[in-house]
């Protein structure tokens, strides 16, 4: 019953607030809808499948149709009506909602049903579905007012009898408006000018320089990052890198030059799209591509395909438009007027890319390759054009020996005929004929060997084979077989020398023709079952040679024979040589064995092949393609979008990518405003939809969000969800107003920004008092200034910015911090490991830090997952975090860092008021103070007792403590900064 | 003052009001009004009904191990071994992409004989001689299926009821809605293991440990293989105990200061969070320092017991975090992904789980822990009875994913001890008595643990969620 209870003085709380005027009628929309949507909806709501007893609240004519038991409502009769009746009866099997469904209706709740329906009950659409009018600026607060924003807290806090606190002193604001303007610390110096600048227009001006500065598109962009789902890896299985960080300093840029909100929008969902889209705009759509891939073995692309377009869809859905779209991948949602049908036809205009969901490459196409910066790509083309002139100084030379090569040879090729002394076959006869060719006669055997006998020549280096066309063979070819081809299936070379038979190595041959699997080369690898053969298909019209280099040249003496065997074992009949010349030549040209086919008008050694053959040459071009290689990949690949697919569209029946039910094509939710007329339904359309005037959503859940970011909450928390079981947003005039004026200002985010730090509403101090924490606990109203715990990486910027160590380099390849050894290894089995950068990579920004998705980098809490759109900070208060804060590397070196940094101050508390100088703002008071010396005297007097141990505390982290100084006073006062470093005020922004 | 009280008192105030206006569930309201760390007493409230165990250790074999070659003894599969697949088994069944050529599929016997063990007769494969020695103490569930074909949503779906990535897991639900009996310890732990040799290890994303939308405090806090077993846990070197005391002292007095200029409760929050930190530097250590174990209790759970990141060292720490209040415990062991590899690396696998899982059982037994712990053993899916590779090549058999039927146990908890429910087909193909859905299991375990699934909801995009998402049956029959 306690919950119960508990609810009921809440409702009742909000009745007192909400009604405090007695004239005002119950609003529908702001009282009861959510009503009846958390406790009916989801069984008598949009969704037609789920809906029971065909009974509909959710509109007007349908809940006051007729029924059996009597109309659900019936406008002025709440007692009679049936909706009531079936609340407040005893009869459990009766009572509404069922207990069994978890929902439970409170009396202050149903006591407001029925002063409703007593009214007349009228519905009214969902706030947030209806355009905003731009309402008049309340007159209240007119005293206390800087700009409208105030006007319309000063008049709810009249209401809730609130009065606003004072505003915050000088130093508490810089370092306020510094950290939600850049997520870093005011300097001193800049404190010390702040304060000492009198101009009453002093705090705008720091506003102006802040919002001018660099880090504030590094502050702005986080929130973005986490809303897109920026990583640098996959996710999933092997979770494979990726490059889309230029996109990430697409967005900071943006942020920096104010790029207006409308085209911040039609550049990320279409830029590749635009007219004559340059490669920004393309680049601007990687929003879109940051999704997830599953490069699982067993995955099937089209279901990964259609996983991506779903988080495609559901992205935009929450990013700009504050609703749970991905409610609808299985029925129609159970609160908003969205249907499945609405869903799929969103999904349509995701739908037309190359993607196709296969492979699990962080590089998938399309993609657009950013060209890297100017200083690295000139660097490299040196390098390359060292590599190349090498190259082609070697290259001239080569060409100019070639040419002298060929020159020189190619006329001194001469062949020596072959006189044969015998010529003899296992079973035709061979006729020697007066040109020393040799002639087939006789019977025609399927296969024959011949052997040749000969006079050795003085030298040889090569012997070449002639088959010559012959009018008694077959079609005037070459052999007796059926198309006048042969195949020699192996020739052997013999020296005869005093009896004895010397074998002849042949070394390499080329032919004038090979038959594709008959190769010159099967024709002397001992085997039978191959040879050399020449066949193309038509009519002999010319002869074929082979010539065979061998081993070395041979010097041969008087009396040498030589012994050529030619032997047709092929299972090829009669495939016999018919008419064949044997030749040889002493020496080879230089220009090597194709020259020796030169007078054949086969195939001649070319330039190219002289080149090739040079080992010099091959490494030298190796060289240089590698260069060329290196410097392609430089260019970034990021994964963009471009539409180039008529796909078809279809309901999938639960989401299931296989389950296609009917067509839909692509178009916005029908209970939202409609697409213009006439207009292509194409993602251009929908990103021009998406901030168009008439578009209720976008305006308002965008400055929602950035509310959030300067006051720690926003003006409805649900910054996720604004449909009808969203909150009602606290102050409904003010999100409107500040919406409207977000459009009238042309969508400019920095003067947004700038109304809010400007406010008066802002700047008020953050001290809490009882009755406020009573009243409004979570300072929805704003009676105080806004005070919170920081986001864990403005944390670890801030500590960076304090310390000195803080690099400003801006953009590029995401770094990698310190972080504690083997994590990245024991989630991936070794497979991945953690290499950390050194030097300076370590101290910059943490936007820049390298996001592996399946283990987000340690050393942040509280963060988005970014393995989904998250549009929602988190801010617990866990031991976990403390641990990180306290132990992190990166947090041990920035307090010694700072400890070094002080350490020329005159006296201790010199010292320690430096430190709180850099850190926050402001001197430490006396009591304070006290505390800190203690604590600093009790921490060195443990250090004097064991030195060794402040010498291993000096060595934590890269950073250098300066030779000269003293160890045990650099140890305690280091860990007094980290103390200061995880005070609850360095961790707040308050 | 104690500052721990007071943090009580200010998180119940400040959470209630909270609590209100978020709708959170009954479950976690109650507790939180009732103060839900309070190691003195052991006042858990438990808004349901009487809760059958306090615990929770959860056995996660990732990959799928094969039901058929561990406990769901098929004879018919025996004499059919190298005989085409029936069709009719598998028409119009839906596979991994990785299950080719579906038609021309052998079947295949399971790779070791089985044998019958205790009185309850349950059969169990020669791999697990040690979980056959405990059969009388285990629950069969022989008729689990899941939805899921592919790793990493088949495991979401098991531990979150979603396939979906980064949904809270069982172990965010139970601390949420039934919060911490041990200020110093973290109420849902989770630590994982590898056998050595694995070719096909599932990664272990931290989605498996997630809190998806319930507060970040409600996720698991996962506990190393190697060095500090939570993050950062070690003071920086160079900093003894003592001087991080001074540090701590100052912390928390320069806090307090603030605390009484400002006025923001949550300061008072900071300074108790930070002091549970410091004790978690010590309570954590005193965990993990295994030589307060007798001889024989290391020895019954094997020779890797006290090497870190192992299986069996994981199941001794189990033990001990139940033991010192820890809600649930979360033991992974990957790589039981066997596509080519049944005839190799099953038996690594079996041989590093099977001792501990028993020894775990017995030790909890022994203890009197196995009455308030729940104990589930068990993958998120089976392997097919057919060979994924070919016949010829038993050095490369392998089986593919398998969710239409397969094996997990129960052991403790007030589940019924040395039965079997539910059965698979004589091919252990598909359910075919009594079957079991993945949210059946999670309402059973909840049950257990004294929640009813319908009503422990979290509203989230106004949605109220539950684990079991609408379905889930409790499984009486199986209920001691």
């Amino acid at each position: 019953m306690r919950n119960i209870f508990v609810c009921d003085i809440v409702i009742l709380l909000l009745l007192t607030v909400g009604l405090s005027a007695k004239e005002k009628k119950i609003d529908f929309d702001k009282d009861i809808q959510p009503i009846l949507s958390d406790k009916c909806f989801h069984c008598h709501g949009p969704d037609a499948k789920k809906r029971e007893a065909k009974l509909r609240l959710d509109t007007f004519e349908a809940a006051i149709a007729k029924r059996k038991k009597g109309a659900a409502i019936i406008p002025g009769n709440a007692m009679g009506s049936a909706i009531i009746k079936r609340m407040i009866t005893d009869d459990q099997d009766d009572i509404m909602p069922p207990p069994d469904s978890n929902r439970h209706v409170s009396k202050a709740q149903i006591e407001l049903i029925k002063q409703w329906i007593k009214e007349g009950a009228t519905y009214s659409e969902h706030w947030a579905f209806v355009k905003a009018k731009s309402p008049k600026v309340p007159v209240d607060g007119k005293d206390w007012a800087r700009n409208p924003i105030d006007n319309f807290i000063y008049k709810n806090l009249i209401e809730l009898k609130l009065k606003p606190n004072a505003e915050a002193d000088k130093r508490t604001l810089l370092r306020r408006l510094s950290l939600d303007l850049t997520g870093l610390p005011p300097t001193p110096e800049e404190m010390a000018m702040f304060l000492s600048d009198k101009d009453p227009q002093a705090y705008e001006k720091q506003v102006d320089r802040l919002l001018n500065s660099p880090h504030y598109g590094e502050r702005m962009a986080w929130p973005w990052l986490d809303a897109a789902r920026y990583a640098d890896t996959n996710g999933y299985q092997g979770d494979a890198a990726r490059t889309m960080w230029p996109w990430r300093d697409w967005v900071v840029k943006a942020f920096n030059k104010n790029m207006p909100f409308d085209q911040f929008t039609i550049e990320q969902v279409a830029g590749d799209m635009l007219p004559n889209a340059t490669s920004e705009q393309k680049l601007a759509t990687a929003f879109l591509r940051n999704h997830m891939i599953n490069g699982e073995g067993g995955r099937i692309a089209e279901e990964n395909r259609v996983e991506y377009i779903f988080d495609q869809l559901e992205t935009v859905g929450t990013t700009f438009l504050g609703l749970t779209l991905n409610c609808c991948r299985c029925h129609d949602h159970k609160f908003d007027p969205i249907s499945q049908k609405d869903y799929f036809s969103f999904s349509a205009f995701f739908n037309q890319t190359p993607i196709n969901g296969s492979g699990g490459s962080g590089q998938t196409a399309p993609t657009i390759i950013i060209p890297p910066a100017q200083e690295i790509l000139t660097k490299q083309q040196n390098i390359l054009k060292t590599k190349q002139d090498k190259l082609d100084a070697l290259t001239k030379v080569l060409i100019d020996e070639f040419g002298s090569l060929a020159k020189a040879k190619s006329n001194d090729i001469k062949w020596a005929l072959l006189k044969p002394l015998k010529a003899f076959a296992q079973h035709q006869t061979l006729v020697i004929g007066k040109n020393s060719s040799i002639l087939a006669k006789g019977e025609i055997p399927n296969n024959d060997n011949y052997t040749i006998l000969a006079k050795a020549p003085k030298k040889v280096s090569a012997l070449k084979l002639s088959g010559l066309r012959h009018e008694s063979m077959t079609g005037g070819g070459i052999s007796r077989s059926n198309s006048g081809n042969f195949v020699l299936t192996e020739i052997k070379i013999n020296l005869i020398r005093e009896g004895q038979r010397i074998p002849v190595k042949i070394h390499e041959a080329q032919a004038s023709y090979e038959q594709t699997g008959f190769k010159i080369n099967q024709a002397f690898d001992n085997k039978k079952s191959t040879g050399w053969a020449v066949w193309n298909g038509k009519p002999f019209t010319q002869d074929h040679h082979a010539v065979f280099v061998l081993g070395k040249t041979f010097l041969f003496n008087q009396g040498d024979q030589l012994e050529i065997g030619l032997e047709h074992d092929s299972k090829h009949a009669r495939h016999n040589l018919g008419h064949f010349s044997i030749a040889t030549i002493g020496e080879i040209p230089v220009a090597g064995i194709a020259q020796l086919f030169k007078n054949h008008k086969v195939k001649i050694n070319s330039k190219d092949d002289f080149l090739k053959k040079n080992k010099e040459f091959q490494k030298l071009q190796k060289n240089v393609q590698n260069q060329k290689k290196a410097i392609n990949a430089l260019g970034i690949k990021v994964m963009v979008m471009q539409d180039n697919q008529t796909r078809k569209t279809y309901i999938l029946n639960t989401g299931l990518y296989n389950q296609r039910e009917a067509e839909v094509t692509a178009n916005t939710p029908e209970s939202l405003f409609h697409l213009p007329k006439g207009v292509k339904a194409d993602r251009l359309a929908l990103a021009n939809w998406l901030v168009s005037k008439e578009n209720p959503l976008t305006s308002r859940v965008i400055i929602n969000r950035f509310w959030a970011q300067v006051f720690g909450i926003g003006l409805t928390k649900t910054t996720e969800n604004f449909g009808i079981q969203g909150e009602r947003p606290k102050n409904p005039e003010l999100l409107d107003w500040l919406s409207s004026k977000f459009i009238d200002s042309k969508w400019n985010v920095k003067d947004m920004i700038r109304l809010m730090v400007t406010s008066t509403t802002y700047r008020q101090s953050t001290n809490f008092t009882d009755k406020k924490i009573e009243t409004d606990p979570y300072n929805r109203f704003l009676a105080r200034g806004p005070r919170y715990r920081m986001p864990s990486w403005m944390i670890r910027d801030q500590s960076l910015a304090a310390s000195g160590l803080l690099n400003e380099e801006m953009g590029g390849k995401g770094v990698l911090p310190y972080q504690p050894a083997g994590v990245w290894a024991e989630m991936t089995f070794g497979k991945i490991r953690y290499k950390q950068d050194n030097g300076n990579k370590l101290y910059r920004r943490s936007i820049y830090t390298f996001w592996r998705r399946i283990v987000s980098p340690t050393m942040f809490f509280d963060i988005a997952s970014r393995q989904f759109c998250e549009v929602k900070d988190k801010r617990t208060n866990t031991p976990l975090h403390a641990l990180v804060t306290m132990n992190d590397t990166t947090y041990v070196e920035a307090g010694r860092a700072l400890a070094v940094r002080v350490i020329g101050e005159k006296s201790n508390a010199a010292k320690i008021q430096k430190i709180y100088s850099l850190l926050l703002g402001r001197n430490a008071n006396e009591q304070e103070m006290k505390i800190l010396q203690n604590k600093l005297q009790k921490i060195t007097g443990k250090y004097k007792q064991n030195p060794k141990l402040a010498d291993e505390y000096l060595n934590v982290g890269e950073y250098i403590t300066p030779e000269n100084s003293n160890k045990i006073e650099v140890a305690s006062l280091a860990n007094l900064a980290l103390m200061i470093l995880n005070l609850d005020e360095s961790l707040t922004k308050e | 003052m104690n500052p721990l009280t007071e943090y009580q008192n200010n998180m119940t105030r400040r959470q209630l009001l909270k609590n209100s206006t978020n709708g959170l569930g009954a479950a976690a309201l109650t507790n939180l009004l009732s103060g839900t760390a309070n190691a003195a007493n052991d006042k858990i409230n438990t808004p349901h009904k009487v809760a059958k165990a306090k615990h929770l250790i959860y056995l996660f074999h990732n990959g799928g191990p094969p039901h058929i070659d561990m406990f769901d003894y098929k004879p018919q599969l025996i004499k059919m071994n190298g005989e085409t697949l029936p069709k009719s088994f598998v028409e119009g069944k839906r596979f991994g992409a990785m299950t080719k050529n579906i038609d021309a599929a052998t079947m295949l016997a399971p790779v070791e004989p089985f044998k019958q063990y205790g009185q309850c007769g349950a059969w169990v494969s020669d791999l697990m001689p040690h979980t056959g020695a405990i059969a009388d103490k285990l629950c069969f569930i022989k008729s689990m299926y899941t939805e899921q074909v592919n790793h990493a949503p088949a495991i979401s779906f098991m531990l979150t009821g979603s396939e979906m990535p980064s949904r809270p897991t069982l172990g965010a639900w139970l601390s949420y809605g039934l919060g911490s009996m041990n200020v110093n310890l973290p109420s849902y732990v989770v630590m994982t293991s590898v056998s050595k040799g694995t070719s096909c290890g599932q990664i272990f994303y931290d989605f498996y440990w997630s809190s998806g939308f319930l507060p970040s405090q409600y996720q698991g806090v996962k506990f190393r293989g190697g060095g500090d077993p939570v993050l950062y846990l070690s003071n920086p070197k160079g900093v003894s105990k003592e001087i991080r005391r001074d540090m701590m002292d100052g912390l928390s007095q320069l806090n307090q200061l603030k605390k009484n200029r400002v006025g923001d409760p949550e300061i008072s929050t900071r300074i108790s969070q930070y002091e549970m930190a410091y004790r978690m530097q010590t309570s954590i250590p005193e965990l993990t320092d295994l030589s307060d174990e007798p001889q024989h209790v290391l020895e019954m759970y094997g020779p890797s017991v006290k090497i870190q990141g192992t299986f069996a060292y994981n199941c001794i720490m189990a033990r001990r975090l139940v033991e010192r209040g820890t809600r649930s415990v979360q033991v992974m062991h990957a790589g039981w992904d066997h596509h080519n590899s049944i005839t190799t690396e099953l038996y690594n696998q079996c041989r590093d789980t099977d001792q501990a899982s028993a020894a775990l059982v017995k030790d909890l037994e022994q203890r009197g822990l196995l009455d308030d712990t729940l104990v589930v053993s068990g993958g998120e899916f089976g392997r097919t009875p057919f060979l994924a590779k070919n016949f010829n090549t038993p050095k490369k058999w392998g089986r593919d994913h398998h969710p239409h039927a397969y094996t997990t146990w129960m052991a403790g908890g007030g589940i019924k001890p040395g039965i079997t429910y539910g059965a698979s087909d004589e091919l252990g193909m598909n359910v075919v008595e009594n079957p079991v859905h993945v949210h059946d299991l999670q309402a059973t375990i909840l049950n257990q643990m004294g929640i009813d699934h319908t009503k422990l909801t979290y509203k989230f995009q106004g949605r109220r969620f539950r684990l079991t998402d609408v379905h889930g049956h409790v499984v009486q029959d199986i209920i001691a």
